[in-house]
């Protein structure tokens, strides 16, 4: 539950060798790479790469020349051989002259169909068919519709050939004399013919003759070309490249490792480059570390900030398995949550919801729907006369809701402790001192919580001028006069921005948001109870279906619990997640940070 | 199968049609190619359309593809449907019978090659069976003899006797034009009149007989606005029958109202259809008002004759809207003159 620490390494070389580090660099993954352009300025007076990356022009041609032979080009570890741009462009030459397949992007593409039908075609050897030369073939194909109209020109003079069909067309030969090859041009032409090119050689044929050699320049000119888009990632300082970036401080003799002699570096603290901002990466346990998920679809954590993953995971999973409490459908959640991990993290989420959910599933004593499954149990472990707690007895409501509303009160003092306690650490005194989230909030709320357990519990009343004095009126004059206050701290002049006129006219109606905030949150948790008795209610429904249903009741049964574990599962799962983002979070966390992301040879793509 | 099965599906399948969103995004496209990939992946068109190369498709393909969409559509329905109705495609396929005699008579009457391809191109094979004569055979006709031959025992038979001559100068096109569109009517009116009973057959019989009334007035704007035609001549070519107009009321049209007048006229008579529609073109306004009248009786009604005649007519004009932007498109016309064609 912790952020990990990192280093800014800047690793520099000469330009004979920058390729050779950049290759190392992308494959040490270790890696998250700062762009060239971060990094000059006017100091060091660096300067960023400027060449044209004749690569990618390259692959995309050979990418496209396979795409139009329909060529499965595969791209392996390394190459066999070094090419000069020179001899990859005699290659690609060769390539046109033999196959006389033009490899540029705009060029029509053949579909399978039109591959299969050349792929019969080619039984007729295409050389063959061009060195005819008194017969004209057109190949092509028409649309089914048409194909039935050619009956009707019956006393024309050609010949025609079906190749292949599919469901709109047939691939066909024509054959015709060159006399009347016009003619029967058009007559096709009027029947939508789509002509297609007979190529001159066979291309299959060819295919085999140079499919490695094809592979070996393409791996080639790939590597080249994903070292080149990584250029920007590269700043020149005193005639070096470098290459910097944060990696992990436990990592970093290992990432040095990685690079030959010739690469030189320099390692610094995240504090010593301001200018960057250092990225995050979360190292969290294995109970917590699926909820990362979570969190990081709010925002990561700054680097330096808390991570809040292990505090999300525990009040997640604590108020999912209040709200969801039954000991079967946990228990399934569970074995979901065990098969599927390793699939997704939200499986993972799924299963330690799930402990929790059986935890108060045996509390609640429920099991599948079956309120009374686990009552001799209880009798025995606890000694009461029915269960531990009956969810739907009259007598439950209110304890399910002023529970409910009490684990909100703990919750959101917590979540304001924890505020209190980080901005401590950033040294922002006025916003651990005066803030509604601070010491200021935290007493006015915690001073509301007191009085009000004092009075329901103990019979006692602690409202008194002091107590009134001290713990909301003062609280309330922080509140409103949190920014004097800090500037004050923070040896600013102490007058407002706006002035005073207009400062206490906003204070005022701040203060209404910020009482009125803490009302709504705490009424907010008010849903943990709610969906117990929803949850209760549910399968109360269920049961009396299965009992309804006769001999159908197990089938009702299993598709009921799946119906309610799907659908409320779903609900509660976003309900908490709601509770998480707008009641807690808000209290205490600011995302803001980056995710630590290995450069990778696509990531400049 | 239940009368309502067949109005149901037919809604649903309305329901489907092309939206003013995806007409618009149609108009935007640049090329036949950029419309039929739009056609094939975006809208309810992909079924006819799978498969087809959308790079290389000649328009007049992509465009014949649709057309036989429409009686895809058409037998679909017809599998909810009991004989009387199944009549229905016979009604509308008759149209397509019209022109082809029509292409056929031109082509041997002109002896043009040219002429004879064009005659098979647009041959719907695919309504072969549904046709009241070989429609292949037209191809080999060289004279009246030959066609009044493959025409034998249908109800062209007579009217090209009637019309045929040896001369072919002396022809009477606009006659024989006329003839066999009445004809249509004819059988249409048979059939609403022998196969529907009671309100829809009232509605049904004003559908037609609007459709016969609109074409009227159409002509009559057309030659008054553009050839200043007589009134003998146009009262030559008029279909005789009459919905909302009376015969006398057209006839005072024909001699004393100018073409404006004309569409002043047609105002009053469809205002309930066309109210708030600005007139631009007389095609555009007419088929407006049969495109209303048509989806009123598809929205309201529940007779299956009427909804499945409402339907076919309805499709039949989202096609047209179509075809029209894929030949806008083809010849680079701007997309707004294109956008005031359509018809939904």
């Amino acid at each position: 539950m912790a952020i990990v620490k990192m280093k800014f390494v800047s690793a520099s070389t000469d330009k004979e060798h920058l390729n050779e580090m950049i290759a190392a660099g992308v494959r040490s993954d270790m890696l998250h790479a700062e762009q060239g352009s971060s990094i000059v300025n006017e100091d060091n007076q660096g300067k960023l790469i400027n060449e044209e990356n004749p690569w990618t022009g390259y692959e995309q041609t050979l990418k496209n020349f396979a795409h139009g032979v329909n060529f499965d080009i595969k791209k392996m570890e390394t190459s066999n051989k070094i090419y000069s741009e020179q001899e990859v462009e005699d290659f690609l030459k060769e390539l046109n002259d033999k196959f006389g397949v033009e490899s540029d992007a705009d060029k029509i593409v053949l579909t399978p169909d039109d591959e299969a039908a050349l792929a019969a075609l080619s039984e007729l050897d295409f050389q063959k068919i061009h060195e005819c030369q008194y017969l004209n073939f057109e190949f092509g194909r028409l649309p089914k519709e048409s194909f039935k109209k050619l009956a009707m020109y019956r006393d024309e003079i050609f010949v025609h050939h079906k190749l292949y069909e599919n469901q709109q067309y047939i691939w066909m030969i024509i054959v015709s004399s060159d006399s009347y090859a016009s003619k029967v041009h058009k007559i096709f032409k009027d029947l939508y013919f789509e002509p297609m090119d007979i190529p001159s050689v066979d291309i299959h044929q060819l295919l085999e003759k140079y499919a490695d050699s094809i592979n070996d320049v393409y791996s080639y000119v790939a590597q080249q070309n994903e070292i080149y888009s990584l250029y920007p990632y590269i700043a020149i300082l005193e005639d070096k490249y470098t290459l910097s970036g944060f990696v992990r401080e436990d990592a970093v003799d290992v990432y040095e490792k990685r690079f030959s002699s010739d690469v030189t570096f320099d390692v610094k603290d995240p504090a010593e480059v301001p200018a960057l901002k250092c990225p995050t990466e979360l190292k969290n346990n294995w109970f917590a570390k699926p909820f990362e998920l979570f969190l990081s679809m709010y925002g990561m954590p700054a680097y330096g900030d808390i991570d809040p993953t292990g505090f999300m995971a525990v009040t997640y999973c604590l108020l999912f398995g209040i709200m969801f409490g039954d000991f079967g459908q946990g228990l399934v959640l569970v074995l979901i949550g065990l098969l599927f991990e390793k699939k997704n993290k939200l499986f993972g989420i799924i299963g330690r919801i799930g402990v929790t959910s059986t935890v108060f599933g045996f509390l609640f004593g429920s099991v599948f729907g079956y309120e009374d499954a686990l009552n001799p149990i209880h009798q025995s472990l606890f000694g009461v006369r029915e269960k531990l707690f009956d969810v739907m007895s009259s007598s439950s409501t209110m304890v399910l809701l002023i529970g409910a509303i009490v684990i909100g009160a703990i919750l959101i003092m917590t979540t304001q402790s924890i505020n209190i306690w980080n901005k401590f650490r950033h040294k922002e005194y006025g916003e651990a001192i005066f803030s509604q989230n601070g010491i200021a909030g935290l007493l006015f709320y915690g001073s509301i919580v007191a009085a009000a357990v004092a009075s329901f519990m103990y019979h006692t009343n602690l409202i008194n001028p002091i107590y009134i004095a001290i713990c909301f009126v003062l609280p309330i004059i922080s509140f409103m006069m949190k920014e004097p206050l800090n500037n004050a701290i923070e040896h600013h002049p102490i007058k407002p921005k706006e002035g005073w006129g207009g400062f206490i006219t906003q204070s005022i109606f701040e203060l209404l948001d910020v009482l009125l905030t803490f009302v709504t949150n705490s009424m907010s948790y008010l849903r943990v109870g709610g969906f117990v008795l929803s949850h209760a209610g549910m399968m109360l429904v269920v049961m009396t279906l299965v009992k309804m249903t006769g001999g159908a009741g197990p089938v009702v049964l299993i598709l009921g619990n799946i119906f309610v574990m799907g659908l409320e599962g779903l609900i509660v799962g976003i309900q908490t997640l709601r509770l998480e983002y707008y009641e807690m979070f808000s209290r205490y966390y600011n995302a803001g940070g980056i995710k630590f992301n290995a450069v990778t040879a696509g990531t400049a793509e | 199968m239940s009368d309502g099965a067949i109005a149901a599906k037919a809604r649903a399948m309305f329901g489907s049609r092309l939206s003013e969103e995806t007409y618009m995004k149609l108009l935007q496209k640049k090329s036949v190619p950029e419309l039929a990939y739009t056609l094939k992946h975006d809208t309810y068109f992909s079924e006819t359309l799978s498969g087809i190369n959308e790079k290389g498709i000649h328009r007049g393909a992509l465009e014949s593809l649709l057309k036989m969409d429409v009686f895809t559509r058409l037998k679909k329905l017809l599998l909810y449907a009991d004989d009387d109705q199944v009549g229905f495609i016979y009604a509308a396929v008759m149209n397509v019978e019209e022109q082809m005699i029509l292409m056929c008579i031109r082509s041997f009457t002109n002896e043009d090659e040219q002429d004879r391809r064009d005659m098979i191109q647009k041959m719907p094979i695919y309504i072969e069976k549904y046709l009241s004569f070989p429609i292949q055979k037209l191809s080999e006709v060289d004279n009246f003899q030959e066609l009044i031959e493959v025409l034998k025992g249908t109800k062209y038979e007579q009217i090209i006797k009637h019309f045929q001559s040896s001369d072919f100068q002396e022809i009477d096109y606009i006659g024989l034009e006329h003839a066999l569109h009445n004809a249509y009517y004819d059988v249409v009116l048979d059939l609403v009149s022998n196969s529907v009973k009671g309100s829809a057959a009232d509605e049904m019989m004003k559908d037609t007989l609007t459709r016969a009334e609109l074409d009227n007035i159409s002509i009559i704007y057309r030659l008054k606005k553009y050839f200043n035609a007589a009134p003998e001549d146009i009262k030559r070519i008029m279909t005789p029958r009459y919905a909302l107009f009376s015969s006398r009321e057209i006839e005072k049209m024909i001699d004393e109202c100018t073409a404006d007048q004309v569409i002043e006229q047609l105002q009053k008579k469809y205002h309930t259809y066309i109210s708030n529609i600005r007139f631009s073109d007389v095609e555009h306004y007419t088929q407006m008002i049969r495109f209303r009248m048509n989806h009123h009786f598809i929205e309201y009604y529940t007779e299956p004759s009427l909804v499945l005649l409402s339907y076919l007519m309805l499709s039949e004009m989202e096609i047209d809207n179509v075809i029209n932007i894929i030949e806008g498109v083809r010849y680079h016309i701007n997309p707004e003159r294109i956008k005031m064609l359509l018809v939904y």
